[in-house]
C-alpha cells in the first residue's frame, strides 16, 4: 500500500475534483461531508509520504508501468515514462500543501456556505491542490508543466470565483495573461532542453547537463518564471490583486501553491543544475531578487488599509526571505566548506521559513477572512474594537501576527534568525535588509492589530459576532501547528529542515533512484 | 531532549527564552506592586480625558484610521513611494513589461557572467 502512495496522493485531489458536482448534488451535508472527507484523506496521505521521506527515502512511482518500480524498461537509456519522485523536500512540500488545503476547506465550509456554485468552487479547489501536489511529486520537467498548468487555471477560476465583482475578474484576467506567457515560456525551457538532451526526465537531464549558452538561457527562463509564480519582485503585481479577490480559504491554499513553485526553482536550481558554474550568477540573482521583495514587498504593505492586500503584499517580502536564504545555499554548493560553515544553515532556514511561511501566512489569511466574513468589509479604516466581539480571531492573528513579524518565541524568529546569522558570512548588508524587513513587519501588523483589534467599538460594527466553529478550527489547525514549531523548533529543524536541505544539495541520491547507478 | 537550534555562531532555546522571560515578568510585577495603590475602579478615576470635551459615543469619532496611521514615514519616504506607485499602474501590459524586462536582464547576467 505504501508503495503507492505517491499515485494516491495525486488520484485522491483529481477523483475528488470529478465527483464534486456529483457529492454536491447530493446535498448541503454530504457535501460538506465528502469536500472535508477528500482532504483529510490527501493531508492522511501527504503525511504518510512525509514520514517515509523524511527517514531519508526517495519514493519512485512509475506511471503506466507493468511495474511500478521499473524506471528504465530494458533497453532503455533514460526514462521514458512519467516518473513521480519525491524526496524529504517534496515531501515536507506536500505536507504545507496538504495542510493549508485541509484547513481551508474546514474554513471554507462555513465561510462559503452562503454563496451559489461551490460545486464549481469545490471541483477547481481540488484541481488547484492536485497542481500544487503534482508539481512538488513530479520527477520530470513536463509533467511539472503540465501541473503548472492545472494549478494555474485552477486559480484563474478561484481568483475570479466571485464573478459579479469587477475587481476579481480583473485579478484573474491579469494574472491569466502573465502567466499564459510565463507558461509559454516555461514550455519553451523544457522543449530545448528536451531537444537537446533528449529526456525530460530531472534526474536523466542533470546526470547529463553541461555547461553551455543554452543552458544559461534555459537556466534565466526557468528562474524568471518560477521567480515570476512565486512573486519575486518587480514581477510580483499580480499577486496581491489574486490573493486578495480569491475567497480566504483558497488565499491560505494560493499560499502554498505559490510555494510549490518555489519548490521548482529550487529542484532546477540545486538538482538539475547542481554545481553547474552558472549557479553561482544564479545564486547572486536569487539573493537579488529576494532582497528586493523583501524590502518593496514589505514598504508597499505598510500603506495598505485594505486587509487582505496588505497581506498580499506581506507574502512578497517573505518570499524574499526564501530566496536569500536558498541564494546563500546556492552560493556555496561547489564549495564544502563555505557550505558547512554557513551554506548548509541557511538552507535549513529556507525551508523552516518556508514551512513557517505557508503557516503563518496561511493563518492570517484566513483570519483577514474572517473579518470580512463578520464586518463584511476588508477597509480597515472602517473597523474596530474587534476584539471583543471576536476574541478567538483576535488570539489568532496575534499568533500569526508574531510570528510573520519574527518577534521571539515564536517560529518566524528562528527560522528568521538561521537566515540572518549565515547569509551575514556573505555580506553584512543582507542582514541588514531582513532586519528592516522584520521591523516594517512589525509595524505593520500594529497597525491592523491596533486599528481592527483595539480602540473604542464602533457602534456600525456593534451587531459582529464570533465567527462560525469551522471558520475557528480552520485558524485554530494552523495556530496550533505555528505553536508547537515555536516552542520546538529543534524537531522541525533536525527532523525536516535537515534532511530536506541534505536531499536538495544530494544531486547523486536523486539521480541514482530513477537511473540505478547509470550516470 | 535538547530543545536548541544552532546556527553555527549562536544558539536558539524558545524554552529558555520563556523562562527568562517569566522571571523577567515577575520582577516587574513585584516594582509594580510596590507603587502607587490610590486607583479604585468606577470612580472619575475611570472616565477618559478627552481634551476637556465630551467624549463622542461613537468609536469611529475617536480612532485613528490605518490610512493614516505612520502618516510621518509615508511623508519622509515619499520620493520612494511616488516611484512604487507608479510602478504599480494597475496596467496589465505593464507588469507584462516587468516580467519580460526581468527575463531579458537575468538572461543578460548569466550570459556575461
Amino acid at each position: 500500500m505504501n508503495q503507492h502512495l505517491p499515485a494516491l496522493l495525486l488520484a485522491l485531489p483529481i477523483g475528488g475534483a470529478f465527483l464534486a458536482p456529483l457529492a454536491c448534488s447530493l446535498g448541503k451535508k454530504l457535501r460538506n461531508i465528502f469536500y472535508l472527507t477528500v482532504s483529510l484523506l490527501t493531508l492522511i496521505c501527504a503525511v504518510m509520504i512525509f514520514l517515509e521521506t523524511s527517514a531519508g527515502k526517495i519514493l519512485v512511482y512509475v506511471m503506466g508501468a507493468e511495474n511500478f518500480a521499473l524506471t528504465l524498461p530494458s533497453g532503455m537509456a533514460f526514462p521514458v515514462r512519467i516518473i513521480l519522485e519525491m524526496d524529504a523536500f517534496s515531501g515536507l512540500m506536500v505536507l504545507c500543501v496538504a495542510i493549508a488545503s485541509f484547513a481551508g476547506a474546514l474554513f471554507s465550509v462555513n465561510y462559503m456556505d452562503k454563496f451559489s456554485g461551490l460545486k464549481r468552487f469545490i471541483s477547481l479547489y481540488f484541481l488547484l491542490v492536485l497542481g500544487a501536489l503534482g508539481m512538488c511529486a513530479t520527477g520530470d520537467l513536463f509533467n511539472f508543466f503540465v501541473f503548472v498548468e492545472i494549478s494555474s487555471i485552477a486559480s484563474y477560476g478561484l481568483a475570479a470565483f466571485w464573478r459579479d465583482k469587477p475587481e476579481s475578474i480583473e485579478a484573474s484576467f491579469k494574472y491569466m495573461m502573465l502567466s499564459q506567457v510565463g507558461a509559454l515560456l516555461l514550455l519553451v525551457a523544457v522543449g530545448t532542453l528536451y531537444g537537446k538532451y533528449n529526456a525530460i526526465n530531472i534526474g536523466a537531464l542533470a546526470s547529463m547537463l553541461q555547461t553551455g549558452v543554452l543552458e544559461k538561457i534555459v537556466l534565466a527562463m526557468f528562474i524568471a518564471i518560477l521567480a515570476f509564480k512565486c512573486g519575486a519582485f518587480p514581477m510580483h503585481a499580480w499577486l496581491p490583486d489574486v490573493y486578495s479577490e480569491a475567497p480566504s480559504g483558497v488565499t491560505c491554499l494560493l499560499v502554498s501553491v505559490s510555494q510549490a513553485s518555489f519548490y521548482g526553482l529550487m529542484r532546477i536550481c540545486f538538482t538539475l543544475y547542481g554545481t553547474n558554474p552558472a549557479n553561482v550568477t544564479a545564486a547572486w540573482i536569487l539573493i537579488t531578487l529576494g532582497c528586493a521583495s523583501m524590502f518593496f514587498g514589505v514598504m508597499m504593505a505598510v500603506i495598505q488599509h485594505d486587509v487582505k492586500r496588505l497581506m498580499g503584499y506581506h507574502s512578497i517580502s517573505q518570499v524574499g526571505y526564501m530566496l536569500l536564504a536558498m541564494g546563500v545555499g546556492l552560493y556555496t554548493l561547489s564549495d564544502a566548506v563555505l557550505l558547512a560553515e554557513y551554506g548548509f544553515t541557511a538552507m535549513k532556514g529556507g525551508i523552516f521559513h518556508l514551512f513557517n511561511y505557508s503557516m503563518f501566512k496561511g493563518l492570517l489569511f484566513l483570519t483577514a477572512g474572517a473579518l470580512y466574513y463578520a464586518t463584511g468589509t476588508r477597509d480597515l479604516d472602517k473597523m474596530g474594537g474587534l476584539a471583543r466581539s471576536m476574541p478567538w480571531t483576535t488570539v489568532m492573528f496575534m499568533i500569526g501576527a508574531a510570528a510573520i513579524s519574527g518577534l521571539p518565541p515564536f517560529s518566524g524568529f528562528a527560522s528568521k534568525w538561521l537566515i540572518y546569522e549565515s547569509s551575514f558570512a556573505i555580506h553584512p548588508i543582507l542582514p541588514v535588509v531582513a532586519l528592516l524587513t522584520s521591523i516594517l513587519t512589525l509595524a505593520s501588523f500594529v497597525k491592523v492589530f491596533q486599528t481592527a483589534f483595539l480602540g473604542a467599538s464602533k457602534i456600525s460594527l456593534a451587531p459582529v459576532r464570533e465567527v462560525p466553529v469551522g471558520m475557528l478550527c480552520g485558524m485554530g489547525l494552523l495556530s496550533i501547528l505555528i505553536l508547537f514549531v515555536s516552542f520546538f523548533p529543534n524537531i522541525f529543524v533536525s527532523g525536516v529542515a535537515d534532511p530536506s536541505a541534505s536531499g536538495l544539495i544530494d544531486q547523486a541520491g536523486y539521480i541514482n533512484a530513477v537511473l540505478g547507478g547509470v550516470k | 531532549m535538547s530543545n536548541t537550534i544552532f546556527s553555527g555562531f549562536g544558539y536558539w532555546n524558545a524554552l529558555i527564552w520563556l523562562f527568562f522571560f517569566g522571571v523577567s515578568a515577575a520582577f516587574a510585577f513585584y516594582f509594580i506592586s510596590h507603587g502607587r495603590n490610590d486607583y479604585r475602579k468606577g470612580t472619575p478615576q475611570d472616565e477618559i480625558y478627552y481634551s476637556g470635551n465630551a467624549v463622542p459615543q461613537d468609536g469611529a469619532d475617536v480612532s485613528v484610521p490605518a490610512s493614516a496611521v505612520y502618516w510621518g514615514f509615508k511623508r519622509a519616504c515619499a520620493p520612494l513611494y511616488a516611484w512604487l506607485d507608479k510602478l504599480h499602474s494597475g496596467n496589465g501590459a505593464d507588469y507584462m513589461g516587468y516580467f519580460l524586462l526581468t527575463f531579458a536582464i537575468i538572461s543578460l547576467l548569466m550570459l556575461i557572467f
